[in-house]
């Protein structure tokens, strides 16, 4: 399978401080790879410098590269917004924007974009709230405000937010956190579909989840990617003996 | 709350080496019942297998909650699927000994036919070896020695071989009935090391992750 995602000696600091030791790790195409550590690993900061979102908390700075189909995403000439685009984010807390429609949250990112055409952004946005499972129970009521919608259904809006601006590359910061455990699987049955069509990354506190939904797993501590392997090796036979104490509730 | 999930698994592991030294007895004690004709020795085998079938239920339905309720990943995984494993052979060693107990018990005139009784007798004690040696691969984790089951096996697949034809040679002055439940000994003590040589091998799997071929 090609990878997507090349991570070349990324390192990352706020202001002095190192938070990110000399990751080495490539991101396999249509299919899900999950990131788990304790708190305070790195694992957030590391998905942050994929789409360049690092930079944009003030002192924050990388080094290193990261290749998106072996182009330099850091490159000078690359426009980070346009980056952005083409790696989404979903991030922990459902966050709508409150008072926009269902329609316009979805549609937001496009708009942005200086998308206009109206025809091809209703359907834009039916596609994507069919990708994010939501469509049937809100396609009567697209006008109603994005924070109407219950938190599991907010997080699929904000899932189908990141898929209207058609991305390749799909990262979710701890997306199913603050939802209950049918939300949870909702979602979770959601990435076993996307990652038919997208490169999913996922950061997640709950090991299950990692074990359930990823073909690959990497593990975090201190900054440093512990180990990487296939998902089912990883939590079935681990090499390293700090995965092991962490992933059986030994330490963290 | 991850704390009392490790005693519990310390505790289902002692247990479970507890239920192996007492499948070990059964065997010490079918053998030697075995070879004095001791009738009394055969009982105690038979009546003692009730205890060991009750271990066998318990640990069993603690494993199986630990998988459930726990989520257990990695060597607590592997170290839940052995034992679950590992039981089920203890476990039916255990109703061999006990088989043998009732050969004994129904006064096998073994004694008499002095090769092929010390035949069976060696059988005996290779079976209790292997089964104590996969235990104690098992306690230490030690896969070098769970390694050596299979070459001792062979020893005693041998020498089942050789109690067959020793048998053979004692057609004459055997009955038939004594014969045949002499067969049924070597092979019971045969089948024992058989499972202690199942054991070895989840034995490996919890040391290195790979299940058996």
């Amino acid at each position: 399978m090609k990878n997507r995602v090349e991570v070349h000696d990324l390192s990352a600091w706020f202001d002095e401080q190192q938070v990110l030791f000399d990751i080495n790790v490539a991101i396999e195409d249509k299919c899900v790879t999950a990131i788990i550590g304790p708190s305070g690993c790195g694992k957030s900061t590391f998905i942050r410098c994929v789409n360049r979102l690092h930079e944009t908390v003030p002192g924050a700075r990388m080094s290193g590269r990261v290749l998106l189909d072996k182009d330099d995403i850091y490159a000078q000439v690359v426009d980070p917004v346009a980056i952005r685009k083409r790696i989404g984010m979903v991030f922990q807390r459902p966050n709508p924007f409150p008072t926009m429609s269902i329609f316009d949250n979805v549609a937001a990112g496009l708009k942005l974009n200086g998308f206009r055409r109206s025809a091809e952004l209703q359907e834009i946005v039916q596609r994507s709230l069919e990708q994010a499972a939501l469509w049937d129970q809100v396609k009567d009521r697209l006008g109603e405000a994005g924070a109407s919608l219950s938190g599991g259904q907010q997080q699929r809006l904000c899932i189908a937010r990141a898929l209207a601006v058609e991305p390749e590359i799909l990262l979710m910061d701890e997306p199913c956190s603050a939802l209950d455990p049918a939300a949870t699987q909702r979602v979770e049955d959601l990435l076993v579909e996307l990652q038919n069509n997208y490169a999913i990354v996922i950061v997640t506190h709950n090991m299950q989840q990692a074990a359930r939904v990823s073909k690959y797993t990497g593990f975090f501590l201190n900054g440093g990617l512990i180990e990487f392997d296939d998902t089912s090796r990883i939590f079935t036979n681990p090499q390293d003996k700090r995965t092991e104490d962490y992933i059986t509730g030994r330490f963290g | 709350m991850r704390e009392t999930f490790h005693q519990e698994l310390r505790d289902l592991r002692g247990d479970t080496l507890r239920m192996g030294e007492y499948v070990i007895e059964a065997v010490r004690r079918a053998t030697t019942a075995l070879a004095e004709g001791d009738t009394e020795l055969a009982k105690a085998v038979i009546a003692g297998d009730e205890a060991i079938d009750a271990l066998y239920l318990d640990i069993e339905a603690r494993g199986y909650s630990l998988l459930a309720q726990q989520q257990p990943v990695a060597k607590d995984l592997r170290l839940i699927l052995a034992i679950v494993r590992i039981i089920q052979d203890l476990e039916r060693s255990g109703d061999l000994a006990k088989n043998i107990g009732q050969i004994v018990r129904s006064d096998i005139q073994m004694v008499k036919l002095k090769p092929v009784a010390e035949t069976i007798g060696q059988l005996g004690l290779m079976a209790r070896d292997l089964l104590s040696t996969a235990m104690r691969a098992f306690t230490g984790k030690n896969l070098l020695l769970a390694q050596t089951l299979d070459a001792k096996d062979n020893q005693i697949d041998e020498l089942y071989k050789r109690l067959i034809k020793e048998l053979f040679r004692l057609e004459k002055e055997s009955s038939l009935e004594l014969a045949v439940n002499m067969v049924l000994t070597g092979r019971y003590f045969e089948r024992i090391a058989d499972h202690a040589v199942n054991i070895a091998i989840w034995v490996a799997y919890l040391i290195t992750g790979n299940l058996p071929a």
